[in-house]
């Protein structure tokens, strides 16, 4: 049973990634990773310091697909409101280096 | 546990500083020489009380837990700490001979800055305050016509590192690369790519482990040299593969003389007998938790033993008797991962061959097999870096090969752009404690790409090969003079740990922390907000949240975490692109790079040409050899070499050779040994030092940097230490 769970889990991790190949995530992610230690990781890191405390979440914390799907959702954020004043650009820049270094990109990425 | 520390006689502080001031540049003279030690020794006044102090090694990486004894504010005599999990209570000679290391004769005394030509040896002594100075003017200078990136930080692989890397991001450069790049990068690369992260080898409780380009009883990982000694007492076979007897060989259950270059059809071959044999557990490894099962199997139906055996040398009789005796003993065996890896240009196809062959064992995250990374819990503290716009787009070396691990970069292919200058110039370089003039393949090519740098500052304990051709040298504390962040460490099934180090003696001469030197320039570069804590505030954070984590380390001088050893993953995808792992790795393929191994003839020496060979041997760290003490096990690296071959090339044991590569030149003695193949040839790390600092290495044999021929794995960048032939002539 154990491994059909898993096997099914991958199953729909490797059907999102072929579904959102490359039409993303094609922004700076070094810019993108200066904008979310700006914007992000005070609320969301090991010991948040943030005006709104949150769990962590680095780069490594999803995988690609999981942060695909943030990206396409990313109205259903708590934090929504935040973003509004980021621009688009920005905003691809930041998800660029979250799904570049996502746990199952080439390099995964903890934000230090 | 931790006594008062007694502190350093002010009389014999002035008379070691004095004596050091009154001399100018020969720092190596006779006279500083015989001043150090006698105005450290303890015999100068009665024998005082002896204190006791928790510390972590730094003689190599792997930070085994010492206790070191003082009198008189001395430091006598390093023991190992018998709570020490991850050394299981060891310390091997190189930590034994940490008092030679703090109190060298050769240490560096204060700050320097170039006088002459850069490798002349010309220097002035200058004071800190316009090291400083000098320092942040030229890297300020540096960012404003070239970007921050015009900068190359290499950070070392020391508990303060993360200050150098600290201080390369807030200054704004991403062009850090590290001592890794020319060691483990293709390993990692293979197991991220095979099974999504670089496990840890559960030797202690393995029952066969294959041994292939690896030497840990002499090239130590804790606790992994110790474990092997249990396990083989527990009943595992170990089966080692190297062209030469080495230690490790001689240890093994059986050793294979491998030809060079040829472990990955050894490795395709036993894959073959799994695969085909149906030696794998179909259950929970393949196909069902594997990508690419299928295609592998058709893919390896070529490499049979009996093909494998025209390659490699290895009996095909026995390479199909090792796949079944492994396969048998899985998951509790392994193909050991080893650490440095930078011997072929295809070292990450090879690793991934060893890769492969683990995934057929089905042993990740098991008793006996390859352990998953464990939580220590040590955090990091919070930094804010700036962004600066008109920065390029990426590292300098983006792009060169398909696999760059983007933190680790590629030394070797850096050190091509800064030569050529292109895709942007790289104009100055911030140097900890690595010593890549010593350590880098072609040193000539270094020379050369030092001659296009405007600036170079260098903090290290020695006047290193890398230090002598730098225009300022800042000298840094030694590890026992330090306050140093929490480090956690790795144990596979032994220990998740955490450690710190006090300073067991206040820092000799006017040396200084990194830790100090970046905060200090950092004020001077607008920076000063990035450095603005001290270490015990740094400590608190990195422990927030661990109960009890200070506490042990300082009355036992480790913090264990009795976090998960197994099963971590637990049902879990694992961190691969398709959750499984990847035999076949799509990534690989749409990059144009072999998605599954494919076995290539290495190319051969022609006649009387041999390949250069390089290793560790158990008392020397890379090219950390300018120890009193260590050197006594070896004064000068002699060159390997079959009887046979030279004997048939009118030379003798003892002669003195002259070695020739394309990429330069030494002498050594030959050394004969029957353990070794017959075109290879094989020598030490660290010697044919071109410093005269270095007094106990310079001009000693010949360094390996001097003869290897630049090379890289053509996945990761990693350097390819194995791809040198040379000639050998008699000297007259």
């Amino acid at each position: 049973m154990k491994k059909m769970i898993v096997m099914s889990m991958a199953a729909v991790i490797f059907a999102s990634q072929i579904g959102i190949a490359l039409a993303m995530f094609d922004g700076n992610p070094r810019k993108g990773r200066f904008i979310f230690r700006q914007e992000c990781r005070p609320c969301h890191m090991e010991n948040p310091i943030g005006p709104e405390p949150a769990h962590y979440l680095g780069p490594d914390a999803k995988r690609q697909a999981e942060w695909a799907e943030v990206f396409q959702n990313k109205e259903e954020l708590p934090c929504f409101e935040h973003w509004k004043d980021v621009s688009a650009d920005d905003l691809n820049d930041v998800f660029t280096y979250l799904h570049g270094g996502a746990a199952d990109s080439p390099t995964p990425e903890k934000c230090g | 546990m931790k006594d008062k520390m007694p502190p350093l006689s002010r009389r014999k502080f002035l008379k070691t500083s004095l004596a050091a001031a009154a001399i100018s540049a020969g720092a190596g003279s006779p006279l500083v020489k015989s001043l150090v030690p006698r105005a450290h020794a303890s015999g100068a006044r009665p024998p005082g009380q002896i204190t006791s102090h928790y510390t972590a090694c730094d003689m190599c990486f792997n930070r085994c837990g010492m206790i070191a004894r003082v009198q008189n504010g001395v430091i006598t005599k390093i023991d190992p700490n018998p709570a020490f999990l991850k050394s299981r209570g060891m310390l091997c000679a190189r930590g034994n001979a940490a008092t030679k290391h703090i109190y060298d004769p050769d240490r560096l005394k204060y700050p320097l800055r170039r006088a002459g030509k850069r490798g002349e040896g010309k220097w002035e002594r200058i004071s800190w305050e316009e090291a400083l100075d000098y320092t942040a003017e030229k890297l300020l200078e540096i960012g404003e016509k070239y970007t921050r990136c015009g900068v190359m930080f290499i950070p070392g692989s020391d508990m303060q590192s993360q200050f150098v890397n600290r201080f390369a991001e807030v200054f704004g450069s991403y062009n850090i690369t590290s001592h890794e790049t020319l060691c483990l990068l293709s390993k990692n690369r293979a197991y991220l790519d095979t099974i999504g992260e670089v496990p840890y080898p559960d030797v202690y409780y393995s029952k066969y482990i294959i041994v292939a380009g690896a030497n840990p009883f002499e090239a130590f990982i804790t606790p992994d040299t110790m474990d092997f000694f249990e396990a083989r007492k527990n009943g595992c076979k170990i089966i080692v593969l190297d062209p030469r007897f080495t230690k490790t060989a001689a240890m093994a259950d059986e050793w294979y003389q491998i030809k060079p270059g040829t472990d990955m059809a050894f490795f395709l071959a036993l894959c073959h007998v799994i695969a085909k044999e149906e030696l794998y557990e179909a259950e929970g490894c393949c196909p069902v938790n594997t990508y690419g099962f299928e295609e592998f199997f058709l893919h390896i139906r070529k490499y049979t033993p009996e093909w494998a055996e025209k390659e490699c040398g290895i009996p095909a009789q026995d390479i199909a008797r090792i796949a079944r005796e492994i396969a048998a003993a899985a998951p509790a065996a392994m193909v050991y991962p080893g650490r440095r890896t930078s011997d072929y240009e295809d070292s990450t196809q090879i690793r991934r061959a060893m890769a492969i062959t683990n995934a057929l064992l089905n042993n990740f995250d098991k008793p006996g097999g390859l352990l998953a990374i464990r939580e220590v819990g040590v955090k990091t503290p919070y930094y804010d870096v700036p962004w600066y716009d008109d920065n390029p787009f990426d590292r300098v070396e983006a792009g060169l090969v398909p696999g760059l691990i983007d933190h680790e970069g590629s030394f070797q292919l850096m050190r091509e752009a800064i030569i050529s200058g292109e895709p942007y110039p790289i104009k100055g370089w911030f140097n900890f404690k690595t010593n890549f003039m010593q350590t880098a393949a072609n040193r000539n090519k270094t020379i050369e790409m030092i001659d296009h740098l405007e600036f170079i500052v260098n903090i290290d304990i020695a006047m290193t090969d890398t230090a002598w051709y730098s225009d300022v040298v800042l000298p840094g504390a030694s590890f026992l003079e330090r306050k140093d962040p929490v480090s956690a460490l790795q144990g596979s099934s032994a220990c998740a740990c955490a450690v710190f180090r006090d300073p067991v003696v206040p820092e000799m001469f006017e040396s200084r922390s990194p830790f100090w030197i970046c905060k200090e320039l950092s004020k001077r570069m607008g920076l000063a907000d990035s450095f603005d804590f001290t270490i015990d505030e740094y400590r608190r954070q990195q422990v927030d949240g661990l109960e009890g984590a200070m506490e042990a380390m300082e009355n036992m001088g480790v913090y264990y975490n009795p976090s998960k050893t197994y099963g971590i993953y637990a049902g879990s995808p694992l961190k691969t692109l398709t959750g499984v792992k990847e035999i076949f790795n799509q990534r690989y393929e749409a990059s144009g790079v072999d998605p599954m191994p494919v076995y290539r003839r290495p190319k051969q020496p022609a006649e009387n040409q041999f390949r250069l060979v390089v290793g560790r041997t158990a008392f020397f760290t890379h090219s950390n050899t300018n120890n009193e003490l260590l050197t006594e096990f070896m004064e000068e690296n002699t060159l390997n070499i079959h009887p046979e071959p030279a004997t048939r090339m009118g030379l003798s044991d003892g002669d003195l050779v002259e070695v020739k590569s394309k990429a330069g030149q030494g002498r050594l003695r030959l050394e004969f040994t029957e353990g070794i193949e017959k075109q290879t040839v094989y020598t030490a790390t660290g010697f044919g030092a071109l410093s005269p600092e270095m007094s106990l290495v310079h001009n000693k044999g010949a360094s390996i940097s001097e003869l290897l021929e630049d090379y890289h794995d053509e996945i990761s960048g990693n350097m390819a230490m194995h791809e040198t032939f040379v000639s050998i002539r008699k000297v007259a």
